[in-house]
C-alpha cells in the first residue's frame, strides 16, 4: 500500500491504531461466530447432574476405558442439580445441542419416552442383562413394548429414626399410622420435630408420599390411564395423615435446603425422618458419629396387618433418539452398568453410593455386604415391598403436590382436596 | 514502498471505502474516523446485545404466537396464547402475588438504602466499614444466601425465632406458613438488594454540590429540612433510576423464591416468573410461557413509561 505523504506521522499512527482496532473487533466477532462450530466436533456427549467429587472417578474410569478402545470419544458434562432437573436438557434439545446419552429422572421419563425423544434400546440389550434385571425395573422403563432407558439404581424409601430419642421416650418403632402420629407427638419438643417429611411442592414430595397413598389403598390414576383414581376415602386418609403431622406441628413445615437429606435429623433437631436408602451413605460420610444412633424400619402401614408398601426411585440412563451414533450411544449407555461382569454395577451402589442394583446378580455376588446394617434391612425387608416410582406427566404430578400442599398448609379438608385433585387429573386426561 | 506523485496516493483514500462512507454520511474525515472508532469499540457489545438480548426477545414474540411443545415444529396459533392468559386463574393469582411482592419490595428497598446512604454520606473510617458491611449481601451468592436464610427461618431452631423469643417477642412459622412466607421472601430480597442501591444513592448524594447544602444551612435550615428540600429533590434522577430498576427486579422475582420456597407453601410465594418457568421447562408449553413473558415485558414497559413521565413532570432544574 502506498504511503500517504500528506499524512503527518501522528495521523499515520492514529490511522494504524484504528485499523488495528477494527481488525481486532472483526476477529473477535468472527471468533464468536465460529466458536460453536469449532466445539461441535464429532464426539459422544454424555450428560449427568453434578455428583459428589468422590463419585467422579466412577465416570472417569469408565470413559477412559471406552475412549481407549473406541474411535468415537466420549465427553462427559455435569450440571448443577437444580439446572439439570430444570431447564438444561430441555434447552439442549430445543437448540439441537442435546446429549447422545444422559441420566433421566423417573419424573421426566414418561414425557421423554412419549415424545419420541428416547431411542428404544431393546434391540441393543443383551439377553443376559434382560435376565439379570428385576422384571419390575424393566417394566418401569418400558412403554408400549419398548425399553426406553437402562435402570441402574434403586433407592427405596423408609422410616429412619433416632434410636436414642425413641429409647429415651420409651417408644417402640411405630407400626401403624396412629402409632406414628402418637410417636411424632411425643417426640416433639420446643427444640425438635417429631418427624420430617418433604414440604417443597415438587416431584420429590410426591415420591415420598406415594407409599402412604398406596398403603391406604389409593392410586393416582386408574390402570388404563383414562381417569383419576384419587377421589376416594383412602386417598383422603393418606392426605389427612400428612396434614395432621404439619398442622399439629409434629413435622417441620419447612425444609432447610434439601428434602432428601435434611441436616436436622443427624443433628438431633428431628427424631424421625421419612427418606430413602441414600440417607445412610450421606450420614456415614458427613455425620459418622451419628451412625450408632441410626435406626431404620419400613414406613408404617395405616392399620395393623395392612400390607407394607414403599416406593423406590432411581435414575436411569437414556439415549437421545436424534443421536448421530445410535449404536455407539446405546453400547456406551448399556455397558456403563450392564456389562457382563457386574463389578461396575456393584461398585456404583456399594463403593460410590448407597443404592441397590436392579441387577439380581449384584446382591447375590455381594451377599456379605448385604448382611450388614442397614443394607440388610433394605435388601431383605424394605425392598421386597417396593414399587418403582411411577412416571406421571407434569400436569398430573403437579396435581399431586397441589393436593398435598392444600391439606398441609391451606387448611383444605382432605375430602375437598381429593375431589379437586380428581377434577384436575380428569381435566388433563381429557386433553390427551 | 516508493511513491512518486502524491495524487496517486490520495486517490485510494478519497475513492476508497472511507471516502465513500464520508460522502454518504456527510461527515468530514475526522468526525468519520471518530465515529468508526467509536462503533468499533462498542461493536463486540453490540453483537452480544443483538445475539443474546434482541434476538431472543423477537424469538419469544414469535414463539408466543405458536403452540410449541419442544418436539416437532411450532404451530402458528395467532393470539390464542394471549387469550388463554386472560382466562387463566393461575396467571391472575400469580400476577396478584407478583404485585404484592413489588409494592412491598420497592418502597422497602428504596427507603432502607436511602436511609443507609444518608447515614454514610460523611467520609470517615467507620463509615467505610459500614459501607462494606451493608454491601456484603450483594456480593454473596444468591443460592448460598437462600440456604442460610432457610436455616435462620427454621421455625424450630432457627436463629430468628430464637432471637425473637429471647426478647419476648412472638415467633413465626416464617416460610413454613402461607401467612408469613411472602413476607419472609421479601425480607431476604430486601436484605440482598439494599446494599447495592445504597451505593448508587450514595454516589448520587455525593454528586450534589456542597454549596446548596451550605446555602440552606446559612439560611437556617435544619438537617431534616436539608434532606427534604435539598437532597431529596436533587437526588431525583438517581431515585428515578433506582426505582425503575427496583420495579423491574421485583416484577422478575424468581431466583430467591426458587431457592427458598419453590413457590410454596401452597403457592403462597408463586410469582409470575415461577409460573412461566414451570410452564416452559416442566410442562414444555413454550408458546404459553413465551406469551406470559411478553405480557410481563409489556407490563414492565408501561410501568417504566409511567415512571419516566412522572419524574419528568416535576423535574428540578439544577
Amino acid at each position: 500500500m502506498p504511503v500517504d505523504v500528506y499524512q503527518t506521522p501522528m495521523e499515520e499512527s492514529k490511522m494504524k491504531q484504528y485499523w488495528r482496532l477494527i481488525t481486532v473487533a472483526l476477529l473477535v466477532a468472527l471468533l464468536a461466530a465460529a466458536l460453536p462450530s469449532a466445539v461441535a466436533q464429532d464426539v459422544l456427549k454424555f450428560w449427568t447432574f453434578e455428583y459428589a467429587e468422590d463419585v467422579d472417578p466412577f465416570f472417569e474410569e469408565y470413559i477412559a476405558e471406552w475412549n481407549a478402545t473406541h474411535e468415537l470419544q466420549v465427553e462427559r458434562q455435569e450440571f448443577p442439580w437444580a439446572q439439570y432437573t430444570g431447564e438444561i436438557l430441555t434447552t439442549g434439545i430445543a437448540t439441537g445441542e442435546a446429549p447422545d446419552v444422559f441420566f433421566i429422572s423417573p419424573g421426566d421419563w414418561r414425557r421423554y419416552a412419549e415424545s419420541g425423544l428416547a431411542l428404544p434400546l431393546e434391540d441393543y440389550m443383551p439377553q443376559y442383562l434382560l435376565d439379570d434385571l428385576l422384571p419390575a425395573s424393566v417394566e418401569a422403563v418400558t412403554l408400549n413394548g419398548h425399553i426406553y432407558s437402562v435402570p441402574f439404581e434403586m433407592e427405596p424409601v423408609a422410616l429412619w429414626y433416632n434410636k436414642a430419642m425413641l429409647a429415651e421416650a420409651g417408644l417402640e418403632v411405630p407400626k401403624t399410622w396412629d402409632e406414628l402420629v402418637a410417636a411424632a407427638k411425643q417426640l416433639t419438643t420446643p427444640e425438635r420435630y417429631g418427624i420430617l417429611i418433604p414440604t417443597n411442592p415438587d416431584y420429590y414430595e410426591n415420591f415420598v408420599f406415594y407409599p402412604f397413598l398406596w398403603m391406604a389403598g389409593g392410586e393416582v390414576v386408574n390402570e388404563d390411564f383414562t381417569a383419576a383414581a384419587v377421589n376416594t376415602p383412602e386417598a383422603a386418609r393418606a392426605l389427612d395423615l400428612w396434614g395432621t403431622l404439619i398442622r399439629e406441628g409434629y413435622a417441620a413445615p419447612t425444609s432447610t435446603g434439601s428434602d432428601p437429606v435434611d441436616e436436622r435429623f443427624p443433628t438431633g433437631q428431628a427424631a424421625m425422618f421419612v427418606s430413602g436408602y441414600w440417607v445412610y451413605g450421606w450420614i456415614n460420610s458427613n455425620y459418622p458419629e451419628f451412625v450408632a444412633d441410626l435406626g431404620v424400619a419400613p414406613i408404617p402401614a395405616p392399620d395393623e396387618g395392612d400390607e407394607l408398601k414403599t416406593v423406590y426411585g432411581g435414575w436411569t440412563v437414556m439415549v437421545y433418539a436424534g443421536t448421530q451414533h445410535p449404536a455407539e450411544a446405546a453400547e456406551f449407555a448399556i455397558n456403563m452398568f450392564g456389562a457382563e461382569d457386574n463389578s461396575r454395577a456393584a461398585a456404583w451402589g456399594i463403593q460410590y453410593n448407597t443404592k441397590l442394583s436392579p441387577r439380581q446378580s449384584v446382591v447375590a455376588d455381594n451377599a456379605e455386604f448385604y448382611e450388614n446394617f442397614p443394607h440388610n434391612v433394605f435388601a431383605n425387608e424394605i425392598f421386597p415391598t417396593a414399587r418403582p416410582e411411577p412416571s406421571y406427566p407434569p400436569e398430573i404430578a403437579q396435581s399431586v403436590w397441589e393436593a398435598l400442599q392444600d391439606v398441609m398448609f391451606n387448611n383444605v379438608s382432605p375430602e375437598d382436596a381429593v375431589a379437586a385433585w380428581a377434577e384436575k387429573i380428569d381435566a388433563y386426561l381429557a386433553t390427551r | 514502498m516508493a511513491t512518486t506523485k502524491p495524487t496517486t496516493v490520495e486517490a485510494p483514500v478519497r475513492g476508497g471505502v472511507r471516502g465513500w462512507l464520508g460522502r454518504l454520511s456527510g461527515m468530514d474525515r475526522d468526525r468519520l474516523e471518530q465515529a468508526v472508532v467509536g462503533y468499533a469499540f462498542v461493536l463486540p457489545d453490540l453483537i452480544g446485545l443483538l445475539v443474546f438480548i434482541v434476538g431472543p426477545m423477537f424469538m419469544a414474540l414469535i414463539i408466543s404466537l405458536s403452540d410449541w411443545k419442544l418436539v416437532g415444529e411450532p404451530q402458528f396459533v395467532g393470539l390464542r396464547n394471549y387469550e388463554t392468559i386472560f382466562k387463566d386463574p393461575k396467571f391472575g393469582a400469580a400476577l396478584g402475588r407478583t404485585i404484592l411482592y413489588t409494592i412491598s419490595f420497592v418502597p422497602a428497598v428504596y427507603t432502607l438504602s436511602l436511609g443507609m446512604a444518608v447515614l454514610l454520606t460523611r467520609r470517615s473510617r467507620s463509615n467505610n466499614f459500614f459501607r462494606t458491611v451493608y454491601f456484603m449481601p450483594v456480593a454473596m451468592s444468591l443460592v448460598v444466601a437462600g440456604v442460610i436464610w432457610r436455616f435462620m427461618f427454621d421455625p424450630g431452631n432457627g436463629l430468628i425465632n430464637e432471637l425473637l423469643a429471647a426478647v419476648g417477642l412472638p415467633t413465626s412459622q416464617w416460610i413454613g406458613s402461607v401467612q408469613s412466607a411472602m413476607l419472609s421472601v421479601i425480607i431476604v430480597s430486601v436484605w440482598k438488594s439494599a446494599g447495592y442501591f445504597m451505593i448508587i444513592l450514595l454516589a448520587g448524594i455525593q454528586d450534589i454540590p456542597g454549596d446548596y447544602i451550605e446555602a440552606a444551612q446559612i439560611d437556617g435550615a435544619n438537617r431534616r429540612q436539608v434532606f427534604w428540600h435539598i437532597i431529596l429533590p436533587l437526588l431525583k434522577p438517581t431515585s428515578f433510576f433506582v426505582l425503575v430498576i427496583l420495579t423491574i427486579n421485583a416484577l422478575q422475582a424468581f431466583d430467591q423464591i426458587y431457592v427458598m420456597t419453590r413457590g410454596g407453601p401452597a403457592y403462597a410465594t408463586y410469582t409470575l416468573l415461577m409460573y412461566t418457568y414451570e410452564k416452559a421447562f416442566r410442562e414444555w408449553n413454550f408458546g404459553y410461557a413465551a406469551a406470559m413473558s411478553v405480557a410481563l415485558f409489556a407490563m414492565i414497559f408501561v410501568l417504566t413509561l409511567i415512571q419516566v413521565r412522572y419524574f419528568r413532570s416535576g423535574e428540578v432544574k439544577a
